[in-house]
């Protein structure tokens, strides 16, 4: 029977369906801006008629110009966006598993981790070849990180409890910390200038091979995290609450540490260890749509992913002479976001 | 007496070689409302564990309309078995609604959306549980007996033939005692409910069983359970037993002053 209730209930679902072409719109807008961005000058009319060229139209744009948009910018601003979405993810996740407002791959020593295996890959190839040194370090990242994972769970204790699994993450951080510093410190200059990249993180060695492995990743562990949207909701409620409702807690726990470990590891290993973006983004979009009852996860992604976007036009814009490192911005702007979002009332709730 | 729902069959359960629970048996029928009474300490909240899948018994079975639960997936145990567990937690900002929500949560598979009739059912559940002004409010800024009736509604949502509370009545006021044990009452599920206000357990429970260092010493009507001995030898408590003049239960009036 259609109820009042229903009709209601109607109503508000065909508002949120009015949403996913605004949001569409945010992520082609916010893209095709970057584009625009960088020391090349190149006009936002020049941007499109490149893209359109590249997608096999007739135009009159340069081929240099064309080239710059279409090998240099797009890649970039891409991989600017799946890993602002990646990070965020995993953040948002991890948070829901630990219950800790705080958590993110940093907390766990997962970034730690991948920096550590990719540094060390880096300082024993030294300035080899390139094709090499990009498997290398994706390789030395990933082990990195299932080493630090694998090292959280088996200090976690039994049934995985929550307190340990965060102390023996902040512990094995710092332990791969230390083991960073160590090699930058021992290697000679020049094998340190390319380390430095992998601790601050930046988009510049982005190319349409590198965004292959990334984009597989994220798309699947991130199918798989919608798919347990359901179960990610109801750990919140508790353990003994979670399981009352027939979820394995721990086995969940678990599944989901090293499915953010995969994705934290994939993009280390591309873009570098950027911090904050996953213990912010996934605030911020708590806090906006606690009433809409909406997937935290999904929101996270896009709006980690413009912010992320944004965040790399500010790389490049910012000094007009060099390239800041990303990792230095989000960090600049997350602290500073903290500190205002704390003087706030009712955020701690 | 009817069909058994739920049989314990000589269940044990240890921790590092300490006995928690010991060669506890009882059944309870389909419908019933069982009280578990015994002093702190005594193996309450222990026992129920057992029957929700989180204490693993260590000896014995426990049968849920035959099938052992911990033959069974938890998810298969979950949507027969609905839990109000005593401390409810924060749940870390998750809105009214949402918990009420997570009931259904064993009854779905991975990437099942909520129905149009379940969305419309959770509404209608909001709504009898004076729950649907509060929907948007966030778990923490509720009162302990708001608390309570979301935690009763995600219970109800589960649609569950068995449902567990420990201590139901805790932290609340007199009204709001009488009135989630009357709701529960209403809903025609088979119950186990712990209890620490006896009078309350007398009043409400079809058959109460009562434990003492993590063994059943005692299981049978209120009438034959509450007595004046067992005030004595179990909770250490002098007090006279007689008939409730409202209800004909027992009634207990505690000796306060020596």
């Amino acid at each position: 029977m259609p109820t009042m209730n229903s009709l209601v209930l109607n109503q508000s679902l065909s508002l949120k369906a009015a949403r996913a072409p605004v949001v569409g719109l945010l992520i082609l807008l916010s893209c095709i801006f970057a584009i625009n961005f960088g020391s090349a000058e190149i006009s936002l009319q020049e941007v499109i008629k490149a893209l359109y060229a590249s997608m096999g139209g007739e135009t009159d744009i340069s081929l240099v110009k064309q080239r710059i948009v279409w090998e240099l910018r797009v890649p970039r601003v891409l991989l600017a966006l799946l890993c602002g979405a990646g990070l965020s993810v995993a953040g948002a996740v991890l948070q829901n598993v630990t219950r800790n407002p705080l958590a993110d791959p940093y907390l766990f020593g997962i970034s730690s981790g991948a920096s550590f295996g990719a540094v060390i890959v880096l300082a024993a190839m030294g300035a080899g070849n390139a094709m090499l040194a990009q498997y290398g370090v994706t390789v030395g990242a990933f082990v990195g990180s299932v080493l630090s994972v694998l090292l959280v769970i088996s200090l976690a204790g039994t049934g995985v409890q929550v307190e340990r699994m965060i102390l023996a993450g902040v512990a094995v951080s710092f332990m791969f910390s230390a083991g960073t510093s160590l090699v930058l410190y021992s290697s000679d200059p020049q094998v340190v200038a390319s380390l430095l990249f992998w601790t601050l993180g930046s988009f510049t060695a982005a190319t349409w091979e590198s965004l292959l492995l990334p984009s597989i990743v994220i798309l699947i562990v991130m199918m798989i995290f919608i798919g347990y949207s359901r179960p990610l909701k109801a750990i919140l409620a508790g353990d003994e609450n979670a399981q009352a409702l027939g979820l394995d807690v721990s086995r969940m726990r678990i599944g989901m540490l090293v499915l953010c470990s995969l994705l934290t590891a994939t993009l280390v290993a591309n873009c570098g260890g950027i911090g904050f973006v996953g213990l912010m983004i996934p605030h911020i979009v708590r806090r906006l749509m606690w009433r809409e009852g909406g997937n935290v996860l999904i929101v996270s992604a896009i709006l980690g992913g413009v912010f992320m976007v944004w965040v790399d036009v500010l790389a490049r814009t910012l000094i007009t002479s060099n390239e800041l490192p990303i990792g230095v911005i989000t960090a600049a702007i997350g602290s500073l976001f903290f500190l205002l979002v704390l003087r706030k009332r009712g955020w701690t709730e | 007496m009817s069909v058994s729902l739920l049989e314990v069959e000589s269940l044990g359960w240890n921790v590092d070689q300490k006995d928690i629970l010991r060669d506890i048996s009882f059944g309870i029928a389909e419908g019933e409302f069982v009280g578990l009474i015994g002093p702190n300490g005594a193996g309450k909240s222990s026992l129920m564990r057992c029957l929700y899948r989180v204490n693993r018994p260590t000896a014995g079975r426990v049968l849920l309309k035959g099938a052992d639960i911990w033959r069974q997936s938890a998810k298969e145990s979950a949507k027969r078995t609905a839990v109000i567990l005593q401390e409810a937690g924060d749940h870390f900002g998750l809105t009214v609604r949402e918990i009420v929500a997570l009931g259904l949560t064993p009854h779905k598979r991975l990437f099942e959306r909520d129905t149009w009739e379940e969305k419309v059912r959770i509404k209608e559940i909001l709504q009898q549980n004076d729950l649907y002004a509060l929907r948007y409010q966030r778990f923490s800024q509720l009162s302990g007996g708001e608390k309570q009736r979301v935690m009763l509604a995600r219970a109800i949502v589960q649609q569950p033939e068995f449902l567990i509370m420990d201590e139901p009545t805790n932290h609340l006021d007199i009204h709001y005692q009488i009135s989630v044990l009357r709701k529960v009452k209403t809903l025609g599920v088979t119950v186990l409910a712990s209890f620490h206000d006896l009078n309350l357990a007398a009043a409400f429970c079809d058959r109460l069983l009562v434990m003492e260092q993590g063994r059943l010493i005692a299981q049978g009507t209120p009438q034959a359970v509450m007595n004046e001995d067992l005030l004595g030898s179990i909770f250490a408590t002098c007090a006279i037993v007689d008939k409730h003049p409202l209800h004909g239960n027992p009634r207990i009036s505690y000796a306060y002053h020596e």
